[in-house]
């Protein structure tokens, strides 16, 4: 009971002291008056900066392109961006697309897409690119649906794997870097000659341990004849259908196959080939040239 | 002519510790009869990777690289040897996008499993190696071949594999209380422990975390990853299979069958901890596996080889006919023959260049460029780059490595001998002025404009 009694004496006086005297936090009287002679003034709000997003009721895609290719819808030069572009054409969804580089992705590689919504003041999360076929077939009014044929996955790993080591071979470490290379991935970037070679010499050894990662050298003639054994592979399962496996519409696919076939044939791409040895391997496939044609005056006009 | 099967030596009871080599020990088993081929158990050094296992020796002609060997033998100038003889024009497709298929679904997995997994690294993998490998070869390739697989399956994300679980869970059972420190101790310094920590993994297994904390631990909420990831190889394979005897007709063998074996055979005979791989093919895909097992039958006779035997035939010293009659005492049917130039003298001087490319820096500066140009004949224009040339870096960059050499040259000589006594200034006549510029003395002519400047300033 006494040491109760006691903590029940002592606790008014601490609570008490900092009422009377106004707290720690309590404004001075004097500063108080001399704030208190300032008017409160709300700015109108700033204008948006001309780059902010303007369209905001459309989906949007960010892709690797120049500034006019993007206003215009043009083909975008990096394969993966291209791919999902084609997709989404092909599956009539409306979208806008926009030039931008890696350090712009959440996922940190492009491309991804920023859907469209009603309302600003709650954006949808970006799509990245990994599930940007999950979200085409909920978001697409017509979705195309993909053959269900047992040989699709072993077709797409020719695409995946050896089309695309000989692609990052004949762009990134042969004749074609400084033709198609530089003046599509480095020069925008930066005007600082230093941060322009530091950017080179990142692409061209990440290009090289990317390949090397398969096998213990780098032998352009090796990874030429694969790419062309899957060229004529590609050729053979085409045949003489309108697109790949014998579908109605063109799907996916089609849109990874055209996004190499479209960059190797497209002659101005950057400034134009140089090393043409890739390039040559599809243009002796007549197929192959065909298909390419065929979405490329459907699909971008 | 004989032709010289380079491959990784054996393995888990199969010719080659490697997928690829394990498929053209088993392409050259079925198809060249057995006097015209010779097999070879070879390293792959780091220095000079110039021919990659398996690779094969004909005359001069050097192939490295399963399919490159398979095109090669199918062209040989003078009795061709092709598997693949009367395949239709579809199924020459197919086996050119399946073969693509398997070695980049196949690989990762086989990654995972026996290179990635800390648990079956430790206990599987490695003592695998140490059984073919020259004692001093130990200690850089089968490092250098985990750090290769993990490079190559980080995209999948499933480093959560890559933990030491033993010292993980030592560690979390031993920081309770002082008894448990004493078992750590113990079991640290060899001694045998008597508590339940012996076998810490049965006994702490979802123990007190509930199933949800059981499901995240690593290994099991990877392995709804990893069976997603075996699926993916598995399904379209036994699509493929179909009721086939083999994978792309009914009556005969191809090279995509001695692929496909490879690859599965590599998937499920090793002694793994972890086996998820072979759970996975024995419960969902008995068509495969049972297919497996008759491949190995066909294309291998069956032969479970032994890594020591292939170690003392690869060793002989002795000659052919020797080698011979040791292999048949041992029951050997595939033709092992000894490495032809193994001197102690080849072999000290591999052994000392294979560590000091190890070495850190110098081993980068020592690294052989991996990359092969070959020369365009139809170059029709050297595009000129925007970017500095290597010249105008080079200058730059030698300008500034003597800029900093001379600098940090005369600090360490201005330590060495500190100034005695007041610090002085002196005008120099502009005649004088460049009298006194000695190595030594520079630091009079930094002094000078300001010496210069005291006096103007008087």
């Amino acid at each position: 009971m006494p040491p109760e009694h006691q903590a029940g004496d002592e606790s008014p006086g601490p609570v008490q002291r900092p009422r009377t005297s106004g707290g720690i936090f309590a404004v001075p009287a004097p500063i108080k008056r001399l704030f208190d002679q300032f008017p409160l003034v709300t700015y109108p709000a700033n204008d948006l900066p001309l780059r902010a997003p303007q369209n905001r009721d459309r989906h949007v895609l960010y892709i690797f392109a120049t500034a006019d290719g993007a206003e215009s819808g043009a083909p975008s030069y990096n394969p993966a961006c291209l791919k999902w572009q084609t997709y989404l054409k092909f599956c009539n969804v409306d979208f806008a697309t926009v030039s931008s580089s890696n350090h712009a992705s959440p996922s940190g590689s492009l491309p991804f897409l920023l859907p469209s919504s009603a309302d600003i003041s709650k954006s949808a999360p970006p799509v990245p690119s990994g599930k940007l076929q999950r979200w085409t077939a909920n978001a697409s009014a017509s979705p195309v649906e993909e053959p269900s044929d047992l040989r699709y996955e072993a077709y797409l790993s020719l695409l995946d794997h050896r089309i695309r080591r000989a692609w990052l071979y004949s762009v990134y470490l042969s004749d074609n870097f400084t033709a198609i290379a530089e003046p599509l991935y480095i020069l925008p970037t930066s005007r600082n000659p230093l941060v322009r070679l530091t950017i080179a010499h990142e692409l061209r050894s990440a290009a090289e341990k990317e390949l090397l990662k398969f096998s213990a050298v780098i032998d352009p003639d090796f990874l030429y004849a694969e790419a062309d054994e899957a060229f004529a592979a590609l050729e053979s399962v085409l045949g003489s259908d309108k697109w790949f496996f014998e579908a109605k519409r063109p799907g996916l696919f089609d849109a990874s196959v055209f996004a190499y076939t479209h960059l190797l044939i497209d002659e101005s791409l950057g400034n134009g080939w140089v090393d043409e040895r890739l390039r040559d391997l599809v243009l002796r496939r007549k197929g192959m040239v065909t298909h390419r044609n065929k979405i490329l005056t459907t699909f971008f006009k | 002519m004989v032709l010289e099967l380079h491959v990784w030596g054996p393995a888990f009871g199969l010719p080659s510790i490697d997928a690829d080599c394990i498929a053209a020990v088993a392409y050259f088993h079925h198809t060249v009869p057995p006097p015209q081929w010779i097999l070879v158990a070879d390293i792959q050094t780091s220095v000079g990777p110039q021919y990659e296992c398996p690779f094969l020796i004909d005359g001069n002609a050097r192939i490295s690289g399963f399919s490159a060997i398979i095109s090669y033998l199918r062209k040989h100038p003078s009795r061709p040897y092709d598997i693949d003889y009367g395949l239709s024009q579809e199924q020459q497709t197919d086996r050119t996008a399946f073969t693509s298929f398997i070695q980049t679904t196949a690989n990762p997995l086989i990654d995972l499993s026996l290179y990635v997994s800390s648990d079956n690294y430790s206990s599987a993998t490695s003592s695998a190696y140490t059984a073919i490998l020259p004692w001093y070869a130990n200690y850089t390739i089968p490092p250098a071949r985990r750090d290769l697989a993990r490079a190559r399956t980080a995209h999948l994300g499933l480093s959560s594999l890559d933990v030491h679980a033993a010292r993980q869970d030592g560690s979390q059972s031993g920081s309770g209380s002082l008894g448990s420190e004493f078992e750590g101790a113990k079991r640290a310094s060899g001694l045998p422990t008597d508590s339940r920590l012996t076998n810490p993994k049965m006994l702490s297994m979802g123990r007190g975390k509930g199933v949800q904390g059981l499901l995240s631990s690593p290994i099991y909420a990877a392995r709804f990853r990893l069976d997603a990831l075996t699926n993916d190889l598995l399904e379209p394979l036994s699509d493929l299979l179909g009721r086939k005897k083999y994978l792309l007709r009914e009556d005969r063998a191809s090279s995509l069958d001695c692929l496909a074996f490879a690859y599965l055979a590599l998937m499920f005979y090793p002694p793994v901890p972890q086996a998820w791989l072979r759970e996975v093919m024995t419960t969902k895909y008995p068509r495969i596996t049972k297919y497996m097992g008759r491949m190995r039958e066909e294309l291998l006779s069956s032969e479970v080889v032994s890594a020591a035997d292939v170690w003392f035939i690869s060793s002989h010293n002795g000659t052919d006919a020797e080698v011979e009659r040791a292999r048949h005492q041992r029951g050997m049917h595939l033709p092992w023959r000894p490495k032809s130039d193994q001197t102690r003298l080849s072999t000290s001087v591999f052994a000392i260049r294979e560590t000091i490319s190890n070495l850190p820096l110098i081993g980068s500066v020592l690294q052989s460029n991996a990359l092969i140009h070959t020369s365009v004949s139809k170059r029709t224009r050297k595009p000129t780059s925007a970017l500095p040339s290597p010249l105008f870096i080079n200058v730059v960059f030698t300008f500034s490595t003597a800029l900093i050499a001379a600098f940090s040259g005369m600090a360490i000589h201005h330590r060495n001998s500190p100034r005695q006594g007041d610090l002085i200034f002196r005008a120099l006549r502009p005649s004088l002025g460049f009298e006194g510029f000695e190595a030594g003395n520079i630091l009079s002519v930094l002094a000078g404009p300001y010496a210069r400047m005291s006096t103007n300033g008087v």
